[in-house]
C-alpha cells in the first residue's frame, strides 16, 4: 500500500532521515515510535509530499509519489493529520468538512450553487462526535474538539492511507480518551500510520512498529516484542548512568520561584498551575515526555512566550510581566532547544556578543579554556559547526552572562552518547563552580545523574518533584519511559 | 436586481444593517437628482468602487495584497479608447477591456504566484509600474504624457450613472453568491491556512490565479468605464498613487467586506473632491488618510458603522 | 567608441552608487525592523530638498553632508517609534502606512519647493572635469564613486567589527534569541531605521547634483532601491552592492542601446530574480 524505499532527507548539513526503508500492508496499523528529533515527522513529510527526499523513493499503491507536489499525493489517496491542530478558523466545522469533502472529489471549484451541508459531512461528524457542533466556528472549538475536527477532515476524504501525526498531543482526560477511541475505531479497511509520544498507546493501537533514531530505523516488529527490544529501552531510558545520590546539599536562597503559572500557545493552554522551585547552587531537572510541556515552561520563564496567568519570581522580583532582555539584565540566562546559532555570525563573535558589558567570573578567556574546542574553531560560523560544538557555544554563551541561573532546554537533543556524556561533565563542572542550572531533559538517566532534584511534567502540569533516588522504578516507568 | 438586494438583506445580517445598505445605494442614486458635479462625482465612485470591490475580493478574501491594480484599470481604459479609435463598435470594445486586463493578469500571475506576502507586493508593485512606464513612452500608442482623448463619443452622464450603479451592485450581488459557492469557501480556506487545504488536496495556484484574473477584468472593465466618463486617459491614472487610492478605499471599507468597499469609494471621492477645492495636496489628503486609517481604524469605518448602527456581525 | 562606452561606465557605477546608499539603507531596515520601508525614496528627496536649503545658507558642501542626514535619521527614529512601533509583526499595515507616510512627505516638498525641476550644481570643489590623458571625465561622478565604495567598506567593517553591528546581525538573524542575550531588539530596531534613513538622505544630498529634483523622483527612487534590493537580496548589504551595481550597469547601458526598453530590461531583471531565486542573488533564505 505505502512503500517507502532507502528514503534520506538532509537540511543543509543536518540529515534528519538516513535510508529508511519501510513497507506498510494495505489495512494494517503501524506506530512509528522514537526519540525527539529521530526523524518521525520529516518522514511523514516526505511522504505526504511536503518535503522531497534527498534521496529514496516513495511508492503509494504501487505508484511512484516521491517529489510529487503534496496536492497530488492528496488527490492519491493518502489523507493526513498535522501536529497542531490546523483548520480554516473563521469558517463553521461543517464548512471545514464540506470543504475537505469538496476537495477530495475534485470539486473545489463548483460555482453552480452554495456549499451545503451534504449527508456524508453529517455522518462523519457523527463518526468523531462533533455533530452537535457544527454550526460552531472553527476557532471557538476546544483543544480536543479541534483535534476531532482534523479528523473529521480527514475521514471524509475517504482516504486510503491515512498518517497521523502526534493526534493525542497536547490533550488530556476525557479528550485524549475520546480521540484515542476515535483512532481505534477506525475503518479496519483503511491503513494507518500513527506517529505518538504516549508509547503505552502507540504499542496498544499497532500491529506492527517501526522505531526510528537518528534518522534510521534501529527496530520493527510487533508491539510485546519491540517493549522487550533493550535497544529501544535503552533509547528511551537510557543506560549506565549512576542515580546521583550525594549529600543533600544545604539549601542555598531561593533563585526562582514560579506560581500557578500558565501558558501556551495563541487560544491553547498547554501549561496549567505550574509551581517550582530553584535554590541557589541546585541542578533541578524537568523531566517528561515530549509535548508535555518542558519547552514552553522554559520559554515562559525566560519571557520568550507571554504568561497567561501566574507569576515568576526570581530572586524574589516578579518579572512576570518583563520582556527577555530585561530578565537576561536580572541574572536569568538561556540555553535554548535547538541551540539556535545566529546565521552570519562566527563563534567569536557569538561569544564576544554575550559577553558585551559584562563583567564576573565567566569572561571570553575562561570559557575558551573549558571549551578548548571552541578556541580552535574561533573564526568558523557557528552554524558550521557539529551539533556537539554548537551546545557548547551555546553553553558558553549563556555563562558569559554571568547568570544567576542558567535554563538549558534538551541540551542532548541530536547528540551522540559520547557528547551526552559530555554534556553531563560540563554540567557537573558548572555545579561545582557554584553555578544554578534548572535543565529540561528527554534522556531521563542522564538528567537523574546530575540533578539535585527533580520535577516530572505531564500535560503541562507538574505531577511528581522529589530527589533522584526517591524516584523509584516505578514512577519512572508511569510517566516517563516504556 | 431589486430582488436580490432584498434576498441578501435577509441573508446578510440584520435589517439594520441591509438598511444601511440600501442607504448606501441611495447615496448612489442621490445625485441623479441634483445633476452637474455631484452626478460626475458620484459616477466616478460607483466606477472606482467596482475597482475596490474587485481589490476587497483580492486581498479581504484572497489575501492577495496586490498593490498593481492601477495597470488594470489603465489597461482597460486604454483598450476601450483605442478600440473606439480604431473604429470598433462600443459594445466590442467594453468586452475588450476586461479581456485585456485578464491577460496582462494571466501573464504576470504566473510570477506573482510563485512567491507570497511580501513579495506578492512587491511584485504587483514593480508590474503595475512597468505597465505605467509603457504607456508613459509608447507616446505613439498612448499619446504619452499627452494622454487619449475620446472626443466624439458622448454617453448621456444620467444613462451612464444608472449603468455604473447597476453594474457595482450587480457585481456586488454576484461576487456575495460567488463566495458561498464551494470556490468562494475554497478562496477563503486559501486564505486562511493554505498548508491545509494543500494537504487536503487543492492546487491552490491556480485558485488564486483565477481569483486574480477575475478582479483584473472587473477592475478593468471599471477602467474602460472610467475612460467614458472622463472623456480622457492619462497615464499618471496608472501610477502607483492610484492602487494606494484603491487601498485607502478598501481599508475605509474594512478589507473584509465588499459592501465596505462601495461605502469606501463614495467616501472617499467626495472627500477628496472637497479638499482639493482647496488644496493641491492630493498625495497628503491620501497619505495620511492612509495613515490614520492603518492606526486608528484598522478595521476600516464600514465595520465600525455596521456595528454602532446596524448591530450586527460586520460581513461582506 | 571606446571614451563613450567608458564614460558610460563610470556614469552607470556612479549612479549604481547612488542606488547602493538608498538599498543599503532599505535592506538593513527590512533585515532588522523587518519593514519594508516605501517611504524611502521620499527620504532621499527630504535630503536633496534640505540640502539645497541649508546649503545656500551654510555655505559647505561638507557641512551639509554632515548635517543633512543626522536630521534625515532623526526624523526616521521619530517615525519608527511613534508611527510603526505599534504594528509590530503586522506586515501589510506597516508598508501601507510607509505608503502613506511617503505620500505626505512628497506633496509637503511639493508644497514648500515647489513642483518646478531643480537642478543642484555640484560644489566648487567638485565642480569641473578631471582630465586623464584625452580622456575628460566630471569630477563629481567620481566623488560619488569613492564615496559609495568607502560607504561600503565602511559599514562592512561596522557591522563585521563593532558591537553594535554583531548586534544588528544577530537582531536580523534571531530577534528573540537576541533578547535573551540582553540586546534589546526594539532598540536595535530604532537606531537602525535612523540609520537607514540617514543613509537615504545622504544619498539625496550627494545624488542631487547628478539627478535633477522634481515631484515624482521620490516614487522612482523607491522602485528603484526596491529593485535593487530584491535583485541582490534582502538584509545583506553585499546584496545591496553588487545588485546596485548590476542594476546601475543595466539602466546606463540599456539608455545607451535601448533607450525604450531600459525600464523594462530592469523590471523583467527583478520579476526573473523573484521567480527563481527569491531571496535575491546573494540573499539568504528567510525564515
Amino acid at each position: 500500500m505505502l512503500r517507502v524505499e532507502q528514503v534520506s532527507k538532509a537540511f543543509g548539513g543536518l540529515l534528519a532521515l538516513a535510508g529508511v526503508s519501510l513497507e506498510v500492508t494495505p489495512g494494517e496499523r503501524r506506530a512509528v515510535i522514537g526519540p525527539n528529533g529521530a526523524g518521525k515527522s520529516t518522514l511523514f513529510k516526505v511522504m505526504a509530499g511536503e518535503l522531497r527526499p534527498s534521496q529514496g523513493r516513495v511508492f503509494l499503491q504501487g505508484r511512484e509519489v516521491s517529489g510529487m507536489p503534496q496536492e497530488r499525493v492528496a488527490r492519491l489517496g493518502l489523507g493526513r493529520t498535522f501536529q497542531r491542530s490546523n483548520a480554516f478558523p473563521e469558517l463553521l466545522v461543517w464548512e471545514n468538512v464540506a470543504l475537505a469533502q469538496k476537495a477530495a472529489q475534485g470539486q473545489s471549484a463548483t460555482l453552480g450553487q452554495p456549499l451545503r451541508p451534504e449527508p456524508g459531512v453529517q455522518r462523519v461528524l457523527e463518526q468523531v462526535g462533533l455533530a452537535e457542533r457544527a454550526h460552531v466556528v472553527a476557532s471557538q472549538l476546544s483543544h480536543g474538539e479541534k483535534r476531532q475536527l482534523e479528523i473529521a477532515m480527514a475521514l471524509v476524504q475517504n482516504p486510503s492511507v491515512l498518517l497521523l501525526d502526534e493526534p493525542l498531543a497536547g490533550l488530556s482526560g476525557a479528550e485524549r480518551e475520546r480521540i484515542g477511541e476515535l483512532i481505534l475505531g477506525l475503518d479496519p479497511q483503511m491503513t494507518v500510520l500513527l506517529v505518538e509520544h504516549d508509547l503505552e498507546y502507540a504499542l496498544r493501537f499497532a500491529q506492527r512498529v517501526t522505531v526510528l533514531h537518528y534518522g534510521q530505523v534501529i527496530a520493527e516488529g510487533r508491539p510485546e516484542a519491540i517493549r522487550q527490544n533493550p535497544q529501544v529501552q535503552e533509547i528511551y531510558v537510557g543506560a549506565g548512568w549512576a542515580v546521583e545520590t550525594g549529600a543533600a546539599t544545604t539549601q542555598g536562597p531561593e533563585v526562582l520561584r514560579s506560581e500557578g503559572l500558565c501558558a501556551g500557545y495563541g487560544a491553547m493552554q498547554v501549561l496549567s498551575e505550574v509551581r517550582l522551585e530553584v535554590a541557589q547552587g541546585e541542578v533541578v531537572a524537568l523531566l517528561g515526555r515530549n509535548g508535555m510541556g518542558k519547552t514552553t515552561l522554559l520559554s515562559a520563564l525566560m519571557g520568550l512566550l507571554p504568561l497567561q496567568e501566574g507569576e515568576v519570581f526570581f530572586l524574589g522580583q516578579g518579572v512576570g510581566r518583563l520582556p527577555p532582555h530585561r530578565r537576561a539584565a536580572l541574572g536569568l540566562a538561556l540555553v535554548p532547544q535547538g541551540r539556535r546559532m545566529f546565521d552570519g555570525l562566527n563563534v567569536e563573535e557569538e561569544l564576544q556578543m554575550a559577553a558585551w558589558g559584562q563583567r564576573g567570573r565567566w569572561t571570553v578567556e575562561r570559557v575558551l579554556e573549558v571549551f578548548p574546542r571552541l578556541a580552535e574553531r574561533r573564526r568558523s560560523p557557528s552554524r558550521a559547526l557539529s551539533g556537539g560544538e554548537q551546545q557548547m557555544v551555546a553553553i558558553a554563551r549563556a555563562l558569559l552572562r554571568n547568570p544567576r541561573l542558567v535554563l538549558m532546554d534538551e541540551p542532548t537533543e541530536g547528540l551522540s552518547p559520547l557528547m551526552v556524556r559530555q554534556v553531563a561533565e560540563i554540567i557537573r563542572t558548572l555545579k561545582a563552580e557554584g553555578e544554578t542550572v534548572l535543565l529540561a531533559e528527554q534522556n531521563v538517566q542522564m538528567a537523574l545523574s546530575v540533578a539535585d532534584r527533580v520535577y516530572i511534567l505531564e500535560h503541562g502540569q507538574v505531577v511528581w518533584e522529589g530527589r533522584p533516588q526517591e524516584a523509584s522504578q516505578a514512577v519512572l516507568h508511569r510517566y516517563l519511559g516504556v | 436586481m431589486m430582488a436580490g438586494l432584498s434576498r441578501e438583506v435577509r441573508a446578510g445580517g440584520t435589517a439594520r444593517q441591509g438598511l444601511l445598505r440600501w442607504g448606501l445605494v441611495g447615496l448612489l442614486l442621490l445625485p441623479l437628482a441634483l445633476g452637474g458635479y455631484p452626478l460626475y462625482l458620484a459616477t466616478e465612485a460607483a466606477l472606482l468602487g467596482l475597482a475596490a470591490v474587485a481589490l476587497s475580493l483580492l486581498l479581504g478574501h484572497g489575501g492577495v495584497p496586490s498593490l498593481g491594480q492601477a495597470a488594470f484599470l489603465g489597461l482597460g481604459a486604454y483598450t476601450v479608447g483605442l478600440a473606439l479609435k480604431a473604429g470598433l463598435p462600443l459594445g466590442l470594445a467594453l468586452l475588450l477591456a476586461p479581456l485585456v486586463a485578464a491577460l496582462l493578469a494571466l501573464l504576470t500571475g504566473l510570477l506573482v504566484f510563485r512567491t507570497h506576502g511580501i513579495f506578492i507586493l512587491m511584485l504587483t508593485l514593480a508590474f503595475g509600474q512597468m505597465v505605467y512606464s509603457a504607456a508613459h513612452k509608447w507616446t505613439g500608442l498612448t499619446g504619452g504624457d499627452d494622454g487619449l482623448s475620446l472626443s466624439g463619443l458622448s454617453i448621456h452622464p444620467v444613462l451612464l450613472h444608472l449603468v455604473a450603479v447597476g453594474v457595482l451592485l450587480a457585481a456586488v450581488g454576484g461576487l456575495r453568491a460567488l463566495l458561498q459557492t464551494p470556490y468562494g469557501k475554497t478562496l477563503e480556506a486559501i486564505r486562511q491556512n493554505e498548508e491545509k487545504i494543500r494537504s487536503l488536496g487543492v492546487p491552490t495556484f491556480y485558485y488564486k490565479l483565477s481569483l486574480y484574473l477575475l478582479t483584473a477584468a472587473l477592475t478593468g472593465l471599471a477602467g474602460s468605464g472610467l475612460a467614458l466618463h472622463r472623456s480622457f486617459i492619462s497615464p499618471h491614472d496608472l501610477f502607483w498613487l492610484t492602487s494606494a487610492t484603491l487601498m485607502v478605499m478598501v481599508l475605509l471599507g474594512g478589507s473584509r467586506g465588499l459592501w465596505g468597499a462601495v461605502f469606501g469609494a463614495l467616501l472617499y471621492t467626495f472627500v477628496q473632491a472637497w479638499v482639493s477645492s482647496f488644496t493641491d495636496l492630493w498625495g497628503l489628503f491620501v497619505g495620511s488618510l492612509l495613515v490614520l486609517t492603518v492606526l486608528f481604524a484598522r478595521e476600516g469605518l464600514w465595520p465600525l458603522l455596521e456595528r454602532r448602527l446596524g448591530g450586527g456581525r460586520g460581513n461582506a | 567608441m571606446l571614451l563613450l562606452l567608458l564614460t558610460q561606465l563610470l556614469n552607470s557605477l556612479a549612479f549604481a552608487m547612488l542606488l547602493f546608499l538608498l538599498a543599503l539603507g532599505l535592506s538593513l531596515i527590512f533585515g532588522v525592523a523587518r519593514v519594508v520601508n516605501l517611504a524611502h525614496g521620499a527620504f532621499y528627496l527630504l535630503g536633496a530638498y534640505l540640502g539645497l536649503a541649508l546649503g545656500a545658507s551654510l555655505g559647505s558642501f561638507w557641512l551639509v553632508l554632515l548635517l543633512v542626514p543626522l536630521l534625515v535619521g532623526l526624523l526616521g527614529v521619530l517615525v519608527e517609534r511613534f508611527l510603526l512601533r505599534g504594528l509590530h509583526g503586522r506586515e501589510l499595515e506597516q508598508v501601507l502606512v510607509t505608503i502613506g507616510l511617503g505620500f505626505i512627505l512628497a506633496d509637503l516638498l511639493r508644497a514648500f519647493f515647489g513642483a518646478a525641476i531643480r537642478s543642484v550644481p555640484p560644489p566648487a570643489e567638485l565642480a569641473g572635469p578631471l582630465f586623464l590623458g584625452s580622456f575628460i571625465y566630471p569630477k563629481y561622478p567620481l566623488f560619488v564613486l569613492v564615496m559609495g565604495v568607502l560607504l561600503f567598506l565602511l559599514v562592512r567593517l561596522l557591522l563585521a567589527r563593532t558591537p553594535f553591528g554583531v548586534q544588528v546581525r544577530a537582531v536580523t538573524a534571531d530577534p528573540g534569541m537576541a533578547s535573551t542575550l540582553g540586546i534589546q531588539p526594539a532598540r536595535v530596531s530604532l537606531l537602525t531605521f535612523g540609520i537607514g534613513t540617514a543613509l537615504a538622505g545622504l544619498g539625496g544630498v550627494v545624488g542631487a547634483p547628478m539627478i535633477a529634483l522634481a515631484p515624482g523622483l521620490d516614487a522612482q527612487m523607491t522602485l528603484f532601491a526596491l529593485i535593487v534590493v530584491v535583485i541582490g537580496g534582502l538584509g545583506r548589504i553585499e546584496g545591496a552592492f553588487w545588485g546596485a551595481i548590476l542594476v546601475g550597469l543595466v539602466d546606463g547601458f540599456g539608455r545607451l542601446f535601448l533607450p525604450q526598453l531600459a525600464m523594462f530590461l530592469i523590471f523583467a531583471l527583478m520579476a526573473l530574480v523573484l521567480a527563481l531565486k527569491p531571496e535575491g542573488l546573494l540573499g539568504r533564505r528567510l525564515a
